[in-house]
């Protein structure tokens, strides 16, 4: 094997990793090539004076901190009008955008028979017709209604017999 | 022990005390990984709570393909590249840190001056040292040799090929050894 190969056989050879026979191999040219085992024993080095990099211990209390930030973050983002709306259950939505729509209809409904006038021949004839007829009740007055019998006044109501 | 696939599933379920467990069993992994990059206690708590905020709102997109770690530290990488850079100046310098460490020591315990100033000064040679790779490098020596991924995990980690991993590995010992050149004459190996 050429020193390149050898070198590439580092970390295989440190984790001990490498076959019986690529094992002996390196060591055969470790020993023998001054280049390829300054470049192990640097790195020996380098791995051993990385290990001084100690850990750190977490905070005793960092899984309730965790989820005090977690309710934290969820009222914030339920806070204004975005958070009304997303805290709207899904389940309401529906009934409530149909009340809404069937409210609204009728009420552009209303507005539109209350406005509108007239918009055939018919309904304007029916329209001079009824003003005709309340102008002749007028007229006729209350005494020409009374044979209808609806309109007798109470002094003179009809004796029995 | 139930797996992280299994603990993932119940979480996806609605299961908080699933991700309880799951912060049992990572939090301080990834508090020292975080904790290699800034070398700021403070700041690498803050960077390990928002990389856990982060896993538990995006859980639902986790795919069982990858393993969970290195679903896991491919958030954490991402976020502390993005970020230390740029949070690490609110917090105090990482040498007020090595000095606020020896203190503590020295006050806890009745250990060796001389020595807890030495590591405490390798620690912060360590770390300057490490700032001068590339991402890519500085991240794949730190998933290697402090994390002991394989190289395949590290390639998926960091989106790259095996051969890159391998590439960024070399180069990067490459620097540290020349960075750390004076100090690496006093370490005394046994055998090779």
């Amino acid at each position: 094997m050429k020193c390149d190969d050898i070198k590439a056989l580092y970390d295989d050879f440190k984790t001990e990793l490498l076959g019986s026979e690529e094992l002996s191999a390196v060591n055969k040219h470790i020993g023998s090539c001054n280049d390829c085992n300054n470049y192990y024993l640097e790195n020996n080095k380098l791995s051993k004076l990385l290990d001084n990099w100690e850990e750190i211990e977490p905070q005793n209390n960092y899984v309730s901190k965790f989820w005090n930030k977690i309710d934290e973050t969820e009222l914030n983002s339920n806070k204004g009008v975005l958070g009304f709306f997303k805290g709207i259950k899904t389940a309401f939505v529906v009934p409530s955008l149909a009340v809404a729509l069937f409210c609204s209809l009728l009420i552009v409904n209303m507005y539109r028979t209350s406005t509108t006038s007239p918009t055939s021949d018919e309904d304007a004839r029916d329209n001079i017709f009824l003003l005709e007829i309340n102008d002749i009740i007028s007229v006729e007055g209350y005494e020409s209604l009374k044979i209808y019998g609806l309109w007798y006044d109470l002094e003179e109501e009809p004796k029995e017999g | 022990m139930e797996s992280d696939i299994d603990l993932i599933l119940r979480v996806k379920s609605g299961d908080d005390s699933a991700f309880s467990e799951i912060l049992k069993r990572y939090y301080n992994k990834i508090l020292n990984y975080v904790y290699r990059y800034t070398n700021n206690r403070e700041t690498s708590e803050d960077l390990t709570q928002e990389i856990f905020m982060r896993v538990h709102r995006s859980v639902k997109n986790y795919r069982p393909e990858a393993k969970f770690s290195t679903w896991l530290y491919k958030i954490a990488t991402n976020l502390c590249l993005t970020e230390v850079a740029t949070r690490a100046k609110k917090y105090a310098s990482s040498l007020d840190e090595v000095q606020q460490n020896v203190g503590s020591l020295e006050d806890e315990k009745s250990v060796d001056q001389l020595h807890v100033r030495y590591r405490s000064e390798i620690k912060k040679m360590i770390f300057d040292a490490m700032n001068t790779l590339s991402e890519k490098e500085r991240s794949a020596i730190m998933l290697c040799k402090y994390e002991q991924l394989s190289y395949d995990e590290v390639a998926q980690t960091l989106d790259c090929t095996v051969g890159a991993v391998k590439t960024y590995v070399y180069r990067g010992r490459m620097k540290l050894i020349d960075k750390l050149k004076p100090y690496l004459a006093e370490v005394e190996i046994d055998e090779m």
